[in-house]
């Protein structure tokens, strides 16, 4: 089963021991690197809190689960702060190659059970995840068709 | 995919990290080395009222020049500006020998054809000179290709004297002209 990003961003978070729902997915972020989601956000602006992976349960069903509402913490550090105000987020991001060409928009991101990117759908085409170099405010990174 | 830009197009396009996506700066105007090559950019900051940057981002770091961006791999690419002996070459600009735009081109048996008003590079890896673009005595322009240079000294581009009859009209015909020059960067 594949989750897309657009389907994550707005889902509900609950709490599996509370079995209480703690807000919605807000933003998420994913590490260029392994293509995985190194860490998520319930809620959006000043009030996003940020859940690191090892508390998340579940991502591919109808709602998100989470260990305890207690995972939850404040953004710590320039790179949490980035997440919470939105800049590493992917969708509706213009993306550019590493030769300079820009090529559309993130149209939407497709990731495995485990959160673990598998393409980059864009306006213009799509881009599979080893291709996936870099995400800040400006754009999407991608590597260059020939390189 | 292989293409060309003007001088003039590279100037203002932004200068983004390949590993964090962010604008770090945008090209103010190229800098070239006193033997005619292409040493680098100055920068300005990203956004209006940006200002100019201490900062240098030498040919070396840029890892690629395209039409919609100036790619680097990250903002430590940035320099700071440590008095090199380049100098700028831009519009109004240009000191001591530098100079490359206005320059006037002459061949090897001393026949004037034109001052250079632009330069030419190949967009893709890295940051490369492919030619000149120059306006003639009867205000239209072509384009010299790098290859045929014998030298530049900041006033003078000599070219071989064959190259008066060879003169391309359009970056199209500049394409073909710096194939050569092209293949010998892939091998």
């Amino acid at each position: 089963m594949t989750v897309n990003l657009s389907e994550l961003i707005g889902r509900k978070v609950v709490a599996v021991d509370t079995a209480e729902q703690i807000g919605a997915i807000g933003h998420v972020r994913v590490d260029p690197g392994t293509g995985r989601i190194t860490a998520m956000t319930v809620g959006k602006g000043r009030k996003a809190q940020v859940v690191s992976p090892d508390a998340v349960r579940a991502i591919a069903g109808d709602v998100v689960t989470v260990t305890s509402a207690a995972a939850l913490r404040e953004a710590d550090g320039d790179d949490e702060r980035a997440l919470a105000g939105g800049d590493r987020d992917l969708l509706r991001r213009r993306v550019l190659t590493t030769a300079g060409y820009e090529v559309g928009a993130v149209a939407d991101c497709e990731f495995d059970d485990d959160g673990v990117l598998q393409v980059v759908r864009t306006t213009e085409g799509e881009h599979p995840a080893a291709a996936f170099r870099g995400v800040g405010s400006y754009a999407v990174v991608v590597a260059a068709a020939d390189t | 995919m292989t293409a060309l830009l003007l001088g003039r197009d590279v100037i203002g396009l932004p200068v983004v990290t390949i590993d964090r996506g962010e604008d770090v700066a945008e090209v103010r105007e190229l800098v070239f080395e006193r033997d005619g090559a292409l040493a680098g950019f100055t920068l300005n900051k990203r956004g209006f009222l940006g200002g100019r940057m201490r900062e240098l981002l030498v040919a070396a770091n840029v890892a690629a020049v395209g039409p919609a961006a100036v790619m680097i791999d990250s903002d430590g690419c940035l320099a700071a500006d440590e008095g090199s002996t380049a100098s700028v070459g831009g519009s109004g600009g240009g000191s001591g020998d530098a100079r490359v735009f206005g320059d006037e081109v002459i061949t090897e048996s001393g026949s004037a054809l034109g001052t250079i008003t632009d330069v030419v590079v190949l967009c893709g890896g890295g940051l490369a000179l492919v030619g000149y673009q120059l306006a003639k005595a009867d205000k239209s322009t072509a384009f010299v290709p790098l290859p045929a240079q014998r030298s530049i000294s900041g006033s003078h581009l000599v070219v071989p004297d064959e190259l008066a009859t060879q003169l391309r009209h359009d970056l199209t015909g500049l394409g073909e002209g710096v194939a050569p020059y092209k293949d010998g960067l892939e091998t």
